[in-house]
């Protein structure tokens, strides 16, 4: 028979239980009110880290604004062109740029590299530059009304017919804003032709009944035949070669090596 | 889920995450071409964006997957850590769901254009913090302990 534990017995351990079980209580307690200031502090961590982020993110971001760049005049002034073509014709090297003029790198290309090429290896009679365009970045067939990229060069070659294709390249590119948004309509290129000051009926007519259709297909057609896969990309001297993130460092040592009679590095 | 699947799942996206972040910072150094092709242009990667005071933004992600999948093993190698790893977890994956919003706004908005590697890593990274506010949230609910009854 097992001895009965007293009432003073069964009170002391009732006590103890009590005690326990408040302690435990209280450390949960204690480690509940722990994670709540853990969790305040990190969200609050973690909120100013991605401010911090975005801010830094946005300090002085080149947003490849266009603005504030140089004029037609000061990049083309002076320089002897003939066309499509820039440059002493007889020049040892020629540079062919592939470009569509809805393209936003080759409007970056055109408007903050191409000056500077021109003045490294164009003023300085080591190459004539060339452009043809190879317009692929409009969803439309490449005869339909509406093709933008089409269009514009179009555009550029009817300017070419009063002798002003470099100005308006420049322009086209300065009025870029977005690829098959409507920048590039017929209606707006003779605007920028107007803006330009050139013959807007002659102009006009030369666009609306579609006069370089053809050239500008047949550029596309002569692109694909050498192998462009994308623009802006350039034929020095028969070696096409794609705009890469090296940037100008990378193509003018493509042309030096042409112009040295190296093998042009990819 | 279970506790243990939740683990698991944590594991298996945190492990696919360093692997989309190795690939991004590889890519990121790698030449590539700047160039639009037929119909697209490559614009994501070779944006400004892309970098945070020069550092590649890929190079976060990688060390922001590293640190949580050093959090999941302490968490486990040492029952201690539960509440700190369990919290840093939440707020590590809180910074990086922010920050993949951020960026998914600029893509769409600024950059205008999408990159899949980015998406794959904001899918990963909103699903990681998702898994990891449950485990935070159960953590919060062990903690209670209910009043005796009076």
């Amino acid at each position: 028979m097992s001895a009965r534990k007293s009432p003073n017995a069964d009170r002391r351990e009732a006590r103890r239980q009590a005690r326990v079980a408040q302690e435990q209580k209280q450390l949960q307690n204690a480690r509940r009110r722990r994670l709540i200031t853990m969790i305040s502090g990190v969200v609050a961590v973690a909120v100013i880290a991605v401010v911090i982020l975005v801010i830094v993110n946005n300090l002085g971001k080149d947003d490849g604004s266009l603005e504030n760049l140089p004029a037609a005049e000061s990049i083309y002034g002076g320089v002897q062109s003939q066309g499509l073509t820039l440059g002493d014709p007889n020049a040892p090297v020629t540079v062919t740029e592939y470009a569509d003029y809805q393209c936003p790198y080759c409007a970056n290309f055109a408007l903050k590299t191409e000056p500077k090429l021109i003045d490294d290896f164009v003023k300085t009679g080591k190459i004539k530059y060339v452009f043809r365009p190879m317009p692929i970045l409009s969803p439309l067939p490449l005869d339909s009304d509406g093709n933008e990229s089409v269009q514009a060069a179009e555009a550029s070659m009817c300017a070419n017919d009063q002798g002003k294709f470099w100005e308006f390249h420049h322009l086209l590119y300065t009025k870029q804003n977005g690829e098959n948004v409507g920048i590039f309509s017929n209606a707006n290129l003779i605007n920028y032709a107007a803006e330009e000051g050139l013959d807007v009926t002659s102009f006009t007519s030369c666009l609306n009944t579609g006069k370089y259709q053809k050239a500008v297909l047949d550029s596309r057609a002569q692109g694909v035949k050498d192998g462009v896969s994308g623009t802006p990309s350039f034929d020095i001297n028969g070696t096409v070669v794609t705009y890469t993130t090296q940037g100008y460092d990378k193509l003018k040592q493509q042309i030096q090596a042409a112009i040295d009679g190296e093998s042009i590095p990819k | 889920m279970s506790s243990t699947r939740l683990a698991l799942a944590s594991l298996g996206l945190t492990v696919l995450g360093i692997a989309v972040a190795v690939y991004m910072v590889y890519i990121h150094y790698q030449e590539s071409a700047l160039i639009c092709g037929v119909g697209d242009c490559a614009k994501v990667q070779t944006s400004t964006y892309a970098e945070v005071a020069g550092i590649p933004i890929a190079w976060f992600g990688l060390i922001m997957y590293l640190a949580l999948l050093g959090l999941w093993i302490g968490k486990r190698a040492i029952p201690a850590m539960t509440d700190l790893a369990t919290v840093g977890t939440f707020g590590i994956t809180l910074a990086g769901t922010l920050y993949v919003a951020y960026l998914t706004y600029l893509e769409i908005w600024v950059i205008e254009a999408i990159c899949q590697w980015c998406v794959t890593f904001a899918i990963i990274t909103t699903l990681l913090f998702l898994l990891s506010a449950l485990q935070l949230w159960r953590l919060f609910i062990a903690t209670s302990v209910p009043d005796e009854p009076s």
